[in-house]
């Protein structure tokens, strides 16, 4: 059943969140945006494995002759296979939205076997591109070539035995070098293409990636410090310009609040308003005290309003932000003390 | 009650005050629902009209009721019913047999409160009678057009739970609501107090003192028309109107009404918290009420039950808020 079906369907039994309005479907939908029937996919998908099969069809006859699967162009074959991949990337990149829209009818059950294919399927396709690379035989002259399997079926006799018969694998095998540098290349990419996607899905996922344990792991935490000391004292930078304004000078005392925030550890969204960051500063178990809503009242004036700002908003901002960078650094120092007993401790 | 009520305010600090002070009162009657009280007040102070919306016996009506009481406002209730003709709503005129003369007969519309109760209870027909009065402040009835009061806030109740012979709200009407309310439950300790103070005050209600009246919420209206927002925080709203557009879940976005609302009602927040400047807080937080109504999801996802407030809500978590320094110098 395809997108229009359900769509008829869901409009004819009336679910949802406001029934009877499925007809607005048909007048105020955007155009260009319909989602891709699952049949159209799959007959695409069907002809590019027809397509492959073709191409991949050994030996004489069809579309090439050679020896191999990329047959007597193979450098032809490998730039046809890569135009090819850049065309299909755009094609997916333009249609991306129509697959996001089609698969959210999607069951669990179906949703992670669809999860499952995608990773499945793009590497098989990598797998078959090396396959085809290694399985050619890059020959230059393929006229001597062609004759190869039947040097290689034909039993040698005794009496043939003064004629050196060179063995199978001779054959090209000066060019085999090149081969195996150029196989080398291609899987060391696959394989550094595959890490860095793997990476990157952990990272999404929430994952981190496992710190090297240092020799007495206190480098990042003065990574941390110094990150800290870094965003306070361009605050304080701010604050001695003397050639900036005070609304400047408020709004820089709280980008530095943040940075600092920031290099504490509290996660800093691109959709955060300045309470959103403080609600998190709070749960991340932060105490920047109340300096950090005074000073986040201060930004909000000096940002968003047409008020005068003068000296006693810039005095009051710089106040805010050496209590909070005080407060931070109190705020990490017992932990690391701690810390570090507990790891003398361990060591005894 | 009291009939002479404080001065009119000039500030934002003032507004914010008595608003507050308004809003307490009425607490007193709908109790734990702020949240739902600070909303209808904010559709109060942007002059739009409020759709209430949830399951039966949450005080919906009572609400209503509070607000009126409270602002001092004149208060109409329309009970809608599946034969509820739009003459009932907007009035109709009638023969004079003394005079000699149709004399026009003013419906329960002509009211500064009006209390739509089960709007969805009632044929589209009388649905749209309401469409002019809520969208222009007036009524045209055998040709003339007549105004309506100054401040003319409707507030409609609406019931989600499909029942046999209730008909959906148009979209053209869903629009023209400022904002949806969700009430909700209450909590197993806001339920127990609740029934403690019926017990006490051995009456069926509260009694509601008046602390407003009509011109203060005129006057309240005025200086949220005074209440500046920076060209970021458009920006800001623009993009989550938009994003409503290119959401893949959602066929029909948000209309260009839903971003004059969306901005309004910021200002009427900022008024209410006691500010004559918007912050980014302000639009953040309105943009699930003020555009999940306006919005129709595709159709596959009805069946998977998931409502327009779900996909508003992962909107709001992926616009970005203007950054922290001005794009622009503004001298101090």
């Amino acid at each position: 059943m395809g997108y229009g079906d359900r769509a008829g369907h869901a409009e004819r039994t009336g679910h949802g969140d406001r029934p009877g309005h499925g007809e607005q479907t048909n007048r105020g939908e955007p155009t260009g945006r319909r989602p891709v029937p699952g049949a159209v996919l799959a007959a695409g998908a069907v002809g590019l494995l027809a397509v492959a099969a073709l191409a991949l069809r050994p030996a004489e006859v069809l579309l090439h002759s050679g020896q191999g699967p990329l047959g007597h162009w193979g450098v032809v074959a490998i730039a046809s296979a890569v135009a090819w991949t850049l065309g299909a990337m755009l094609v997916v990149q333009g249609l991306r939205p129509r697959f996001g829209a089609d698969r959210m009818s999607l069951p669990p059950v179906e949703e992670r076997l669809r999860e499952t294919a995608g990773p499945l399927l793009l590497a098989t396709a990598g797998a078959i591109g090396v396959l085809t690379v290694v399985l050619h035989r890059f020959n230059r002259d393929s006229t001597t070539s062609v004759p190869a399997p039947d040097v290689s079926t034909v039993v040698p006799s005794p009496s043939d035995s003064s004629v050196p018969v060179p063995p199978p694998e001779s054959d090209g095998a000066g060019s085999s070098f090149p081969l195996y540098v150029v196989v080398a290349l291609l899987a060391a990419a696959v394989v550094v293409l595959v890490l860095v996607a793997v990476v990157r899905r952990l990272r999404r996922i929430g994952l981190r990636v496992p710190r090297l344990p240092g020799p007495a792991g206190t480098v990042p935490e003065d990574e941390d410090a110094r990150l800290l000391l870094s965003a306070v004292r361009s605050g304080r930078r701010a604050l001695a310009d003397t050639g900036a304004d005070a609304r400047a000078a408020v709004i820089a005392c709280y980008a530095a609040m943040e940075d600092a925030l920031v290099a504490s550890g509290v996660p800093r969204h691109a959709s955060d308003s300045p309470a959103d960051l403080l609600t998190r500063t709070a749960e991340a178990g932060l105490a920047p005290g109340p300096a950090a809503p005074r000073l986040a009242a201060l930004f909000r004036e000096a940002r968003y309003s047409s008020h005068p700002m003068d000296g006693s908003h810039r005095e009051a901002a710089a106040d805010a932000l050496e209590e909070i960078a005080s407060l931070l650094q109190d705020d990490r120092a017992p932990v690391t003390d701690q810390e570090r007993d507990q790891e003398r401790e361990a060591g005894r | 009650m009291t009939t002479d009520p404080t001065p009119r305010p000039h500030t934002a600090e003032q507004v914010g005050e008595q608003a507050g002070a308004v809003l307490r009162e009425i607490g007193r009657a709908v109790v734990g629902k702020p949240d739902a009280l600070e909303l209808v007040m904010l559709g109060v102070l942007a002059g739009g009209h409020v759709l209430v919306e949830d399951l039966p016996g949450l005080g919906k009506t009572l609400l209503a009721r509070s607000f009126a009481t409270t602002l001092g406002l004149d208060f109409r209730r329309i009970q809608f019913t599946p034969d509820l003709l739009p003459s009932d709503v907007t009035g109709t005129p009638l023969y004079d047999q003394r005079s000699g003369e149709m004399v026009f007969h003013p419906g329960p519309v002509f009211t500064h409160l009006l209390l739509a109760d089960e709007i969805n209870r009632t044929p589209p027909k009388t649905q749209a009678a309401l469409l002019e009065a809520m969208a222009e402040s007036q009524v045209t009835v055998d040709g003339e057009t007549r105004p309506l009061a100054d401040p003319f806030l409707v507030i409609a109740t609406a019931n989600p739970v499909e029942y046999e012979g209730t008909y959906s709200l148009p979209e053209a009407q869903l629009d023209r609501f400022q904002l949806r309310v969700r009430m909700g439950y209450l909590s197993a300790p806001e339920e127990l107090a609740m029934l403690r103070a019926r017990v006490d005050r051995a009456a069926p209600e509260t009694v509601l003192e008046r602390l407003a009246g009509p011109e203060d919420v005129v006057a309240w209206r005025a200086v949220v028309e005074r209440v500046e927002i920076d060209d970021d925080l458009l920006e800001y709203a623009v993009a989550l109107v938009g994003a409503t557009r290119e959401h893949p879940q959602i066929s029909i976005g948000a209309s260009p009404r839903g971003g004059l609302a969306l901005v309004q009602l910021a200002r009427a927040r900022a008024v209410l918290d006691g500010r004559d400047y918007v912050v980014p807080e302000d639009v953040k937080s309105l943009a699930v009420p003020a555009l999940a109504h306006r919005v129709s999801l595709r159709p596959e996802l009805w069946v998977r039950e998931m409502s327009t407030d779900d996909v508003l809500h992962e909107i709001v978590g992926g616009v970005g808020t203007p950054t922290t320094r001005r794009t622009a110098a503004v001298p101090s």
